[in-house]
C-alpha cells in the first residue's frame, strides 16, 4: 500500500497541466478551415446572395435567439484582438472566427481566496469552456468526482441526446449557438421565416443579422470540432489552465496545445 | 482495496490537487524589474543599433493558456544596448502564473534569430523583397498582445516601422491591399479597433 501511495504521489506531484488551444489558435486554425471548405469559393456564397468579397455583408448585429426571445448582439472589438491581421472582422470569415474565438467565454472564477476576471465579454453568463469534453471511452463529459458540464457533442448540437438519430432538439438548451441554432438562423435568413413560416425578418438588414447569427453560431460549432481533436478534450486531462485548479490529472503528460504567438515567435527563425 | 484505505486515498488525492490553489488567491500584482540587455549580430557579435526592441510578459491565466498581459518597446543605443524602466500594474483577470518575458527585435535590413535571457540576437535578412513581406506578416503577427490593455500602445513603433517597410516593399500594383493589414494595426493602436475597423471597411469598397 506505502508503494502504492508513493508512486501515485510522485504522479501527482510531477505530472503536468495540459493546455486548451488559445484564442488566437482556434482563430487560425478556423481560418485555415474556412479557406479550404467550400465557403473560399465566392461563387458558392454568391449562390445564396451572400457577396463574400464585401468586407462588411451582413453588419455589425447578429441575435441571441432562445425560442421567441431574439436578442440584438454587436460584434465586440475583444474578438479582433485574436484573429489574425489578415482576417477581414466583419467579412463571412470574420463572424465565422467571432465563433470560434467566442466559444471559450466564461465568466470568472469567484471564490474565497481564488478570484479570476474573465476578460471576455459577459453575454450569456455561461462557463462554455467545460462544455468542450467528451470522453467516448467512459460515455462522459468533464468529470471531476461528477460532470461538470454536458457531453461537448449534445452541447454542439444543442441536443440532450447526441446518438439518438435524429438527435432531439433540447429545447432548455443555454448555448445558443449550437448547429440547431445556425440551421434555424440560415433558413431565416434565406427566408425571413421562422420554422412555421411566421414572418420574423421582413427587411435585408434583419436578413443579414441572421447571415451574421448562422456564421457566428458556425464559427462556435467549429471550435469543438477543434477541441474534439485534442486528446486532453477526450480524455478528462486536467486543462483548467490554473494548475491545479479544476482538477489535477495523475495520467496527463506535457502535451501542449500549440501558441500561436509563441510559435509565430519561433517561426521568425 | 478497504474502504477506509479509499476514503483516506480519496482525501490525499483532493489534499494534493488543492495545494497549488493559494498561489491563485494571493498575487493580483504583476511587476517588472528594469529590463537590461542587449541587441548582437549572431555571427559578427556586433552591437546593433537602433533596433527596435519588443518585450512581451506573459503568464498563464485563466482557461485558454497564455495571456500576454504587458508589452514595452525600446532602442538600443550605439553599443545596442537597451533598457526598459521597471512596472507595475494590476494582474489581468486575476494572476498569470507562470510568467515570463520574452524579447525580440526589429530592424530594416536584419532579421530575429533568437533571444537568450535579454540579449536578442539578429543577422542581416537576405531574401527577396516577398520573404521580406513574408516575415513582417510574421513579425506582425508575433508581437500581438491581446491583453496588454494600455500597454498595447507601446507597440506603435513597431507597427508604424512594419507598415513603412511593408509600403517600400509593396508591389505597386497590388500595394493598397499588401499593406492593408499593417495600416489596420496601426490605427487600431491610434484609433481603436472600431474605428480602425470601419476605415478598412471604406477604403476597401473604394477600392472594389
Amino acid at each position: 500500500m506505502k508503494r502504492r501511495l508513493s508512486i501515485l504521489l510522485i504522479g501527482v506531484l510531477t505530472s503536468v497541466d495540459a493546455y486548451s488551444y488559445e484564442l488566437a489558435t482556434h482563430a487560425r486554425l478556423t481560418e485555415t478551415a474556412y479557406t479550404k471548405s467550400v465557403l473560399g469559393d465566392t461563387q458558392f456564397l454568391k449562390a445564396y446572395g451572400i457577396d463574400a468579397t464585401d468586407p462588411e455583408p451582413f453588419g455589425i448585429v447578429y441575435y441571441d435567439v432562445s425560442g421567441a426571445e431574439v436578442k440584438e448582439r454587436q460584434r465586440d472589438a475583444f474578438e479582433r484582438k485574436f484573429m489574425p491581421d489578415s482576417t477581414l472582422p466583419l467579412s463571412v470569415q470574420g463572424w465565422l472566427l467571432r465563433g470560434a474565438i467566442r466559444e471559450d467565454d466564461w465568466t470568472g472564477i469567484d471564490v474565497p481566496g481564488c478570484q479570476l476576471h474573465a476578460e471576455n465579454p459577459q453575454d450569456d453568463k455561461l462557463n462554455r469552456p467545460g462544455n468542450h469534453f467528451y470522453d467516448p471511452i467512459y460515455d462522459r463529459p468533464l468529470t471531476v468526482a461528477f460532470g461538470l458540464g454536458e457531453k461537448a457533442p449534445n452541447w454542439g448540437l444543442g441536443t440532450s441526446n447526441f446518438p439518438a438519430n435524429p438527435p432531439p432538439p433540447d429545447a432548455a438548451r443555454r448555448n445558443h449557438c449550437t448547429v440547431l441554432d445556425a440551421r434555424e438562423a440560415m433558413y431565416r435568413a434565406l427566408t425571413g421565416k421562422r420554422n412555421g413560416n411566421t414572418d420574423v425578418a421582413t427587411t435585408k438588414d434583419e436578413r443579414n443579422k441572421y447571415w451574421a447569427t448562422t456564421f457566428r453560431a458556425l464559427g462556435d460549432v467549429v471550435h469543438l470540432v477543434e477541441d474534439m481533436g485534442q486528446p486532453q478534450h477526450t480524455r478528462n486531462d486536467a486543462h483548467s489552465g490554473v494548475r491545479g485548479f479544476g482538477h489535477a490529472c495523475i495520467y496527463s503528460t506535457a502535451h501542449r496545445a500549440p501558441v500561436a504567438n509563441d510559435y509565430h515567435l519561433r517561426s521568425l527563425t | 482495496m478497504p474502504m477506509h484505505n479509499l476514503q483516506s486515498w480519496t482525501r490525499l488525492v483532493l489534499l494534493v490537487m488543492l495545494l497549488p490553489l493559494p498561489a491563485c488567491a494571493t498575487d493580483f500584482v504583476v511587476s517588472s524589474p528594469t529590463v537590461e540587455g542587449r541587441v548582437i549580430e549572431q555571427e559578427t557579435r556586433k552591437p546593433v543599433a537602433d533596433a527596435l526592441v519588443v518585450v512581451l510578459w506573459k503568464g498563464h491565466a485563466g482557461h485558454s493558456g497564455t495571456v500576454c498581459y504587458r508589452v514595452e518597446t525600446a532602442t538600443s543605443d550605439a553599443q545596442g544596448a537597451y533598457r526598459i524602466k521597471a512596472w507595475e500594474q494590476p494582474a489581468p483577470g486575476g494572476a498569470p502564473l507562470s510568467r515570463y518575458r520574452l524579447p525580440m527585435a526589429y530592424k530594416s535590413g536584419y532579421e530575429y534569430i533568437a533571444s537568450d535571457k535579454d540579449t536578442v540576437y539578429l543577422k542581416p535578412f537576405t531574401g527577396t523583397p516577398g520573404e521580406r513581406l513574408n516575415y513582417l506578416r510574421r513579425v506582425s503577427s508575433a508581437s500581438g498582445c491581446a491583453s496588454a490593455g494600455e500597454s498595447e500602445k507601446n507597440l506603435l513603433p513597431l507597427r508604424s516601422a512594419l507598415l513603412e517597410q511593408a509600403r517600400q516593399l509593396a508591389d505597386k500594383q497590388t500595394e493598397q491591399e499588401e499593406i492593408e493589414p499593417f495600416l489596420f494595426q496601426v490605427e487600431a493602436l491610434e484609433f481603436g479597433y472600431e474605428v480602425a475597423e470601419r476605415r478598412q471597411i471604406e477604403r476597401i469598397r473604394s477600392r472594389k
